[in-house]
């Protein structure tokens, strides 16, 4: 557990978690882009489920 | 014609029985016993606990599908299961007590070829003192009833928050030994969203009470990404999120009481502690639903079929073991109970050999660690190889070998809904594979396959959850092509 869960139970922010940047922020909301990973993200699962089970 | 019998209609017993159907035809019966006739796509009902959708949306009628399919539906509570029959005969049967409301409370036994139980879990509010929106002071998410519930509470808060108040609260894990730790941070992360859109975040200290050791842990021992050619871990992505998002976060904590505006809990250090709170939304511990099994000979077989949780024991290696020695193999593949091949349980209702989390104990030898989770993707898989395992033998060779769905060697999608809106929406996307680690296989990358163990952030992630909302009904309805829908 880290030093801030020992001091205290509640942790209020992590110093080590990198925070995203401002751009990385509007990545994540932009539609056209975030279509293009929604194609992905479904051609992924799908491709998960085609294979299968692991052999 | 052979008899199949199903317990429960949640994902994995409703997946059973369409296939089941489809594969058999009309020539054999099956028949679901479930005592609710409204089915519920449970993974929505975090946006009926945030008022963004209305329980209607997240249910429908059972009834009508299984008439139209031709498959009997029984409203009851199967209770006990006979497998060898019981006196002079020695048919197996099941006992259910009717639910309906023209006949409630009444016994009868349906006999079976097969049966599967898919009865998921009992949601033990009882295990913790005060937990629970029944008689107790905290809200629950886990059914659409108790998902309208906690819409209500929150609107309440937030209107206090309008009016000025500060307010404190709380999501999380109502015990120890809790799973559903993916449900507890989409929750979470929905409420931070509602907050904001109410223009009261500022006015709320949002925390997050977790049985997780670490965050990003969701009972599955975590994740190992590789992204842009560095590995990164479900830790430092969900702490990010967290530390972002403002959320606070309690960590192995393990609720042992909550009274009115009161959280008790103690931590893995043996420390007790109090939080207080205005809204609390925690899930209890799930245990099986109390299905008892009597012999022939009347002599109670239930601790021979169950585990002590009440969940049924498989074809899993249940020999107890320290954490070093849990293989990936121990996991059960065909989901056959032991001594009783023509028995099986999918889904929650299966009893897992052991957690995928590493097993903790607080320093006064309180268990504080997530059970493993039995999510929908698994569920259904399991639901499916199932009914082809019965099919195959009910058609052919009796004696037919059974078809494999181990969660050590399947992978699953997890979508985490951290916020609604078609523009302003956003979930955390997570596949895995496999869902049980393997570390022999794979030492260097926490047990699973890099190229099928993927997270990522991101308006996409709400619109692939909205997806499959609507796929996963329109398939649960049975609706034309429902069988080209993947589990
Ligand atoms: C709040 C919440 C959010 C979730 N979100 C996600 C998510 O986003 N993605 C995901 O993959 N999974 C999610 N899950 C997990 C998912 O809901 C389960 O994996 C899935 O429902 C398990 O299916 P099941 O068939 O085993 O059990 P269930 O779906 O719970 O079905 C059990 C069925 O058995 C019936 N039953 C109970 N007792 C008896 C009895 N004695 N006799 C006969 N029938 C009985 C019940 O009424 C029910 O119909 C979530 C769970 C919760 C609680």
């Amino acid at each position: 557990m880290s030093e801030i869960a020992k001091q205290s139970p509640v942790i209020t922010h992590y110093p080590d978690a990198p925070v995203p940047t401002r751009f990385t922020r509007w990545n994540r909301q932009n539609p056209v882009l975030q279509f293009g990973k929604f194609v992905m993200a479904c051609i992924n699962i799908m491709m998960m489920v085609i294979k299968g089970h692991e052999k | 014609m052979a008899r199949i019998v199903i317990l429960g209609a949640g994902v994995s017993g409703h997946t059973a029985a369409l296939h089941l159907r489809r594969l058999l035809g009309r020539k054999h019966d099956i028949t679901v016993v479930t005592p609710n006739s409204k089915w519920n796509w449970i993974p929505s009902n975090i946006w009926v606990g945030v008022g963004r959708m209305t329980a209607k949306q997240v249910t429908f009628d059972l009834p009508p599908i299984y008439r139209r399919k031709g498959i009997r539906y029984v409203q009851a509570l199967g209770r006990t299961i006979r497998p060898h029959g019981d006196g002079d005969d020695p048919t197996p049967t099941v006992e259910v007590e009717s639910t309906a409301p023209d006949s409630l409370g009444e016994l009868s036994r349906l006999p079976y070829d097969y049966l599967i139980n898919a009865t998921g879990p009992k949601l033990r509010f009882e295990a913790t003192e005060g937990l629970g929106p029944e008689g107790g002071h905290s809200v629950s998410v886990c059914t659409d009833g108790h998902a309208v519930h906690a819409a209500e509470a929150l609107a309440e808060s937030i209107a206090k928050m309008q009016a000025g108040e500060q307010q404190k609260l709380v999501v999380g894990m109502g015990h120890g030994t809790c799973t559903c730790e993916g449900a507890a941070f989409e929750y979470t992360f929905n409420v931070e969203h509602e907050l904001t859109q109410a223009g009261v975040r500022d006015k709320a200290e949002l925390i997050y009470l977790t049985n997780e050791v670490e965050l990003g842990d969701f009972g599955v021992d975590g994740m190992v990404f590789r992204q842009k050619g560095y590995q990164q871990s479900s830790r430092m992505w969900t702490e990010s999120l967290f530390t972002e998002r403002g959320v606070h976060s309690i960590l192995g904590a393990h609720v042992s009481k909550v009274d009115p505006g009161v959280i008790h809990y103690e931590t893995l250090d043996g420390q007790h502690h109090t939080q207080d709170f205005d809204f609390a939304m925690l899930l209890p511990p799930f245990g099986g639903v109390g299905l008892t099994a009597y012999d022939r000979d009347g002599s109670d077989i239930t601790d021979t079929m169950f585990a002590p949780s009440g969940f049924m024991k498989v074809d899993a290696d249940y020999t107890p073991k320290p954490y070093e020695e849990w293989r990936a193999e121990d996991w059960p593949k065909t989901y056959e109970v032991p001594g009783y091949p023509n028995v099986f349980a999918v889904g929650i209702a299966f009893a897992p050999p052991h957690q995928i989390s590493k097993p903790h104990v607080s320093a006064n030898g309180t268990p504080i660690a997530p059970a493993p989770p039995r999510t929908g993707m698994p569920s259904g898989v399991m639901g499916k190889a199932v009914a082809i395992t019965i099919a195959d033998r009910v058609k052919g060779d009796p004696q037919a070998p059974a078809e494999q769905a181990s969660m050590a060697k399947m992978g699953a999608a997890c979508v985490a809904s951290s916020g609604t809106g078609l523009l302003k929406g956003s979930a955390a996307s997570m596949t895995m594979f496999p869902v049980v680690p393997n570390y022999e296989k794979y030492p260097d990358s926490g047990g699973r396959n890099f190229s099928g163990t993927r997270g990522e952030i991101g308006l996409h992630g709400h619109w692939i959850k909205l997806m499959l909302h609507y796929l996963f009904i329109y398939k649960a309805k049975a609706l034309p092509g429902w069988q080209f829908i993947p589990e």
